[in-house]
């Protein structure tokens, strides 16, 4: 399997494990989160599978065009407009929880607006790129970013203020039902997959998602669940955990680096943070500006041979995102996290009728 | 132009029209030979001809050879002999050291160039303590004789050009044959006939021109004066514009780790090497974030340090009227001129300037409160870091790229540094070298990449 | 006539941004217009202003700090009913603005703890400027007196409360760490009681003294542990380590350094017999000094000797806790760990504590008699 499909997979899997999912999953300690992420972990990787096994049907195509070649007209917008709003949505909602975030652990004297500034204009340019150097950019920043989350997890797992038993009793909480809502969180872990439908056409060649493939990708995302859902609890406890709002901020900062540089850990941990969601929301964006030129291109939006399309786009979706910042409540926020998790199934379920409807297409063209 | 009076041989009349071409110049020099019914016309440029090599290879010939047919065949074999040009070019080539011989109606060109440029200096800009310690010169076939002497395999290729600005340099384009990357090699021969400019004086200029983008920041070929990087960058497919009069020569294309790879570093045992890249490494990450660490830590997050640390900070600081970024940007723009007046000032006097500005400025601001003592220690710190990355283009734009993180930083706090890390991340890998990625971990054996990024 | 325009652009571009540099963001604020607090303290109110005494330890700047000869602070207090109240109050009354991320201490009246303790940590927790890894003490007498102790050894930019705590320093077995993390932890956690140390002071108020302890149990009385119960516990459940382990045998007396301790214990319910704790604890450590002559062949006496004395007085501290139906070892949390949850597996084991038989074993493994004999 192409390199790159991990780091999409792997940005998008590490933004979710540090924000938005630990936060649904200790809110269920006691009613399901553990089955909800065994079976989360399965369906992520069945998507995985099955998305790739689509793709490799259609080497060097995206999404786009092959909508184009074998879907009629009534299906093909409606369904790209939705995924240009989920797309949007997914890349927005990060934007909004870690800015929320920042405000409260970074610079709590400054504006939402000042903060909200430098995203948006690295987002912007991200839009701007070819779609195969952001490629590279995602590859030279997850990589040169590493170090931090290994540091941050084996600081974590070797602190000798982590109780084990508090672990353990979470870990004896599995007797339970599955949860939905954390289903669906643990599932979206896995939704950075889906960025193939722009990036697939950079991808010649086929993809091979055999059993060793899924076994990293698997033991990987194991580990990650696992680190994001336990680990909170083993610092901040069983009890009364869904009580903290940032559960992996107050993880790390219950770490202390005795010879460290910088002694408390969570300074890095949020730098990290920053440059995987900065990542996340760039490449989301990006898909959702693509997908939106591929339904709109005309001549007559061009001053000197400049493209204007993609400066409107950053001009509507950055207008949008400052609006929601400016307005939201921390309680809204979850609400609207919430809502875009539950339409998670909807999405992928659209999905797949997506992929059935253009493999038949493309089957009926060749007989 | 000589006397012509009636006892003497009449030149013959196409001396005569380039006479009337060349008439603005005061050094044409129209000399006949005569003897004893052996009788032959010089034409040259008396500036640009070395005349101890015409006394001895033409005129002593001319006079102790028995018959003029002798004297022709010994021309003919001589050599520094070249085929005629048609007349535009012959007149460029007269101005570049050529004579023309005229015997008995028939023409034989020759190169008799006087050269004072030729003389190989030693490394300046790139010095290591091992390898070779001396540059090339301001003549390209001087440079082109160091390159073959170095690098003998059979696949070289050496195509000369003429640019076609006012000053109509010769330009050299070397690589090998084998291993060549053959689109860059065609984009850069395009660009090269393409150039349309009126004046190339050095490949500094030429390099400029040869990348299309006006406002770029970061250099995308590299400048080098070492032979050794040269013959290194040729093995490795790499295409090299050399220019006449100037002693550094064009790679293309390059990637930005180029620029971090110190020819010392071949030299070396695996570990003192990989010291020696990781150093430059550090000095890069240190010179481009260590001025805009220090606005963040003092301005808006002063928790991130250690305890101790924020109050040996809060310490230094006191009594410095000025904000933390005004500081680093006063000390950080001396520091600049500091540089850049060591580099235009004589040799010299450079030291002294170095000794005034660093010692006595760094020491007399912090005693008069304008800068803190960390404050000194960071931008000297920063310097040195800065002086440490090999290929100096990079550190000319790192330079300015640091001012930028400041400001970013300045503005918008951790945030806005990470955002400006990033930005100048992404602006890198949407950089691209004469076709070829510039900033891109995994550079795959090209092969497997064609594979992968079909454009 | 293009590039003019172009370059005129460029230059009111920069201009801009520069301008924006000189209006930089409101967050803005230099270091040295920020005051460090180092330490908070919490007391009882004295009068009637409010219910608490909230007390901040400020650590000043040193220009020099090689001519300077030890560090300076300042301190500031204010009574009110809210803590949050009390420290607003005080930052009215502060020139520069007041900095809770390098506070690393929290100090609380021993008067205070156990009753109104959610509501502190609450606070502190929500602030999300202050550390989770601060230290957090029980202070007798005031928390306001603790703060003001400047022992002698404290050097100029280093803070002794800080030292005594971080293991950098000092590395006594008797000093307790909770981080405020692990006080809420324990707090909230069913199963296991969080224990602090107890902090206090010589007569001259020059010397910090961190050797006893407390353990915190919900809406209850603290228990406090003498000297040698907050050695045993530290060294079971935090596997300390140090110098002095005083051991009482017949006509021997012994101190030893310990330099490894194991603990593993079981909990058996189930079985036909009453339920019971097997507690085996391995030692391994060297003797420093003794008040009679030693051998080295008589090794296995002073082990025997040692784990004979060392089990007593670990029964005495497991008796006296569950006396008090208090937990400090999580006996109820590894109970709880090592079963699926059931609708009443904690309230089973409530039952069951106070009754639960201890077993202790020990045995301790002196290496050498050290340089002497």
């Amino acid at each position: 399997m192409n390199r790159f499909i991990y780091y999409l997979i792997l940005v998008n899997m590490f933004a979710n494990i540090v924000s938005t999912a630990p936060k649904v999953l200790l809110r269920h300690t006691t009613d399901g989160a553990i089955p909800a992420m065994v079976l989360g972990l399965i369906a992520g990787l069945l998507y995985t599978q099955v998305f790739i096994k689509f793709f490799n049907h259609f080497p060097g195509q995206n999404l786009p065009e092959l909508l184009k070649s074998y879907t009629p007209k009534w299906y093909y917008y409606p369904t790209l407009s939705f995924f240009i709003i989920m797309w949007y949505l997914a890349g927005t909602l990060t934007l909004v929880t870690f800015t929320f975030m920042l405000a409260t652990f970074l610079t709590p004297e400054m504006a939402i607006i000042t903060m909200i500034i430098p995203y948006l204009m690295i987002i912007s340019y991200g839009i701007l790129m070819k779609s195969k150097n952001l490629l590279y950019a995602t590859e030279v920043i997850f990589l040169l970013f590493l170090p931090i989350p290994f540091l941050t997890f084996s600081k974590a797992y070797f602190s000798s203020h982590l109780n084990w038993d508090v672990v353990k009793v979470a870990m004896m909480h599995s007797n339970t039902l599955p949860n939905f809502s954390s289903f669906t969180a643990s599932f979206f872990t896995f939704a950075g997959i889906s960025n193939l439908v722009i990036f697939n056409q950079y991808f010649t060649k086929k993809m091979k998602f055999g059993l060793k493939q899924v076994l990293i990708v698997g033991s990987i995302s194991f580990i990650a669940l696992f680190t994001t859902y336990f680990m909170p609890i083993g610092f901040s406890g069983f009890e009364h955990i869904s009580s903290l709002l940032y559960p992996w901020i107050s993880t790390t900062d219950s770490v202390r680096m005795k010879f460290g540089l910088i002694e408390r850990l969570v300074f890095i941990f949020l730098l990290y943070f920053v440059v995987i969601a900065i990542l996340s929301m760039t490449i989301h964006w990006h898909v959702s500006a693509r997908l939106i030129q591929s339904i709109f291109h005309s001549n007559k939006l061009k001053v000197k041979n400049i493209d204007l399309i993609p400066f409107i786009i950053i001009i509507i979706f950055s207008s949008i995102a400052i609006f929601f910042s400016l307005t939201m409540t921390e309680y809204n926020l979850y609400k609207f996290a919430s809502v875009v998790y539950n339409i998670m199934p909807l999405f992928f379920s659209l999905f797949l009728i997506t992929m059935w409807l253009i493999m038949r297409g493309a089957k009926h063209e060749k007989s | 132009m000589g006397k012509r009076t009636d006892g003497e041989p009449k030149p013959p009349a196409y001396m005569n029209e380039l006479a009337q071409k060349l008439d603005s110049s005061f050094d044409v020099a129209q000399v006949p030979l005569v003897i004893k019914g052996k009788e032959a016309h010089l034409f040259y440029l008396k500036t640009v001809v070395d005349s101890d090599k015409l006394q001895s290879i033409i005129i002593k010939p001319f006079f102790e050879l028995a018959t003029i047919t002798h004297f022709e065949a010994y021309l003919n074999s001589l050599p520094n002999k070249t085929e005629i040009p048609p007349t535009e070019e012959l007149l460029i080539e007269l101005t570049r050291g050529f004579l023309l011989v005229a015997i008995q109606n028939k023409f034989i060109f020759l190169e008799l160039r006087k050269v004072h440029t030729d003389t190989v200096q030693e490394t300046l800009m790139e010095s290591t303590i091992h390898g070779p310690q001396f540059a090339f010169s301001e003549d390209l076939s001087t440079n082109l004789n160091i390159i073959r002497q170095n690098y003998h395999g059979t696949s070289l290729a050496m195509n000369t050009y003429q640019l076609n600005d006012r000053s109509n340099r010769m330009v050299a384009i070397l690589y090998d044959e084998a291993s060549v990357n053959k689109n860059v090699l065609r984009i850069i021969k395009k660009k090269i006939r393409a150039l349309k400019v009126p004046l190339i004086q050095s490949s500094g200029d030429l390099g400029v021109f040869l990348t299309r983008r006006k406002y770029t920041l970061f250099p995308t070929t590299i400048l080098s004066e070492r032979p050794d990087r040269i013959i290194y960058n040729i093995t490795g497919g790499k295409v090299i514009i050399m220019v006449d009069g100037s002693p550094q020569s064009i790679i293309a294309p390059v990637t930005f780790f180029d620029y971090m790879v110190s020819m010392e570093d071949n030299y070396h045992t695996y570990w003192v090497s990989l010291f020696g890249t990781l150093l430059g490494y550090f000095g890069l990450f240190t010179c481009l974030l260590l001025p805009s660490i220090y606005v963040v830590v003092t301005s808006y997050n002063p928790e991130i340090m250690r305890t101790e640390l924020a109050l040996t900070v809060t310490g230094s600081r006191i009594g410095v009227p000025y904000t933390s970024f005004i500081e680093v940007l006063f000390m950080l723009v001396f520091m600049e001129l500091l540089t850049e007046a060591s580099i235009r000032l004589p040799k010299a006097v450079s030291a002294t300037a170095t000794t005034v500005g660093g010692l006595i400025l760094g020491t007399a601001a912090t005693e008069a409160a304008l800068a803190s003592n960390i404050m000194i220690i960071l931008v000297a710190a920063v310097a040195i870091s800065t002086f440490v990355i090999p290929i100096n283009e990079l550190s000319f734009s790192l330079r300015i790229s640091r001012l930028l993180l400041i400001l970013f930083t300045s503005l918008f706090g951790l945030n806005g540094l990470i955002v400006g890390f990033l930005f100048l991340i992404m602006l890198l890998t949407n950089k691209e070298s004469f076709g070829e990625p510039y900033f891109k971990f995994f550079h795959m054996p090209k092969k497997d990449e064609k594979k992968v990024t079909n454009e | 006539m293009k590039r003019v325009k172009y370059k005129k652009f460029i230059f009111l571009c920069i201009f801009i941004l520069i301008l924006n540099v000189l209006l930089a963001g409101c967050a803005f604020k230099d270091i040295d217009k920020r005051s460090f607090v180092v330490g908070i303290g919490i007391d009882p109110a004295e009068n009637d202003n409010g219910k608490y005494k909230v007390t901040l330890k400020i650590a000043l700047p040193i220009g020099s700090i090689k001519q300077a000869t030890g560090p300076s602070y300042a301190y500031l207090s204010h009574e009110s009913n809210k803590i949050s109240e009390a420290i607003r109050n005080m930052e009215t009354r502060s020139d520069k603005v007041l900095e809770f991320g390098h506070t690393k201490f929290i100090a609380i009246s021993k008067d205070l703890v156990g009753k109104e303790f959610q509501g502190f940590m609450d606070y502190f927790i929500r602030r999300g400027d202050v550390q989770l890894v601060t230290w957090v003490a029980a202070t007798s007498p005031s928390a306001e007196d603790i703060l003001k102790v400047q022992p002698k050894t404290e050097a100029p930019s280093s803070i002794a409360l800080f030292n005594t705590f971080d293991g950098n320093g000092t590395d006594s077995p008797y000093i307790i760490t909770t981080h405020l993390f692990e006080l809420r932890r324990d707090y909230w956690n069913n199963g296991i009681e969080p224990v602090l140390p107890l902090i206090t002071t010589n007569e001259k108020q020059t010397e910090l003294i961190t050797n006893k302890s407390l353990v915190i149990k919900k809406d209850e009385n603290p228990l406090q542990l003498n000297t040698p119960e907050t050695l045993y516990y530290n060294t079971l459940v935090h596997h300390a380590k140090g110098y002095s382990y005083k051991i009482l045998g017949e006509d021997l007396e012994l101190f030893l350094n310990i330099q490894k301790v194991k603990v593993n214990y079981k909990i058996h319910v189930n079985s036909s017999k009453a339920p019971s704790i097997t507690f085996k604890v391995k030692v391994v450590g060297t003797v420093l000094e003794s008040s009679k002559e030693l051998d080295t062949a008589k090794l296995d006496d002073y082990n025997k000797i040692a784990s004979k004395d060392m089990k007593k007085v670990t029964e005495k501290l497991l008796l006296k806790v569950q006396k008090e139906n208090m937990d400090p070892f999580g006996f109820g949390l590894r109970y709880r760990a090592t079963r699926l949850n059931q609708k009443n597996t904690f309230s089973d084991w409530e039952k069951v504590y106070p009754t639960i038989k201890f077993d202790v074993h020990f045995d301790v493994d002196l290496q050498s008699i050290g340089a002497i004999k």
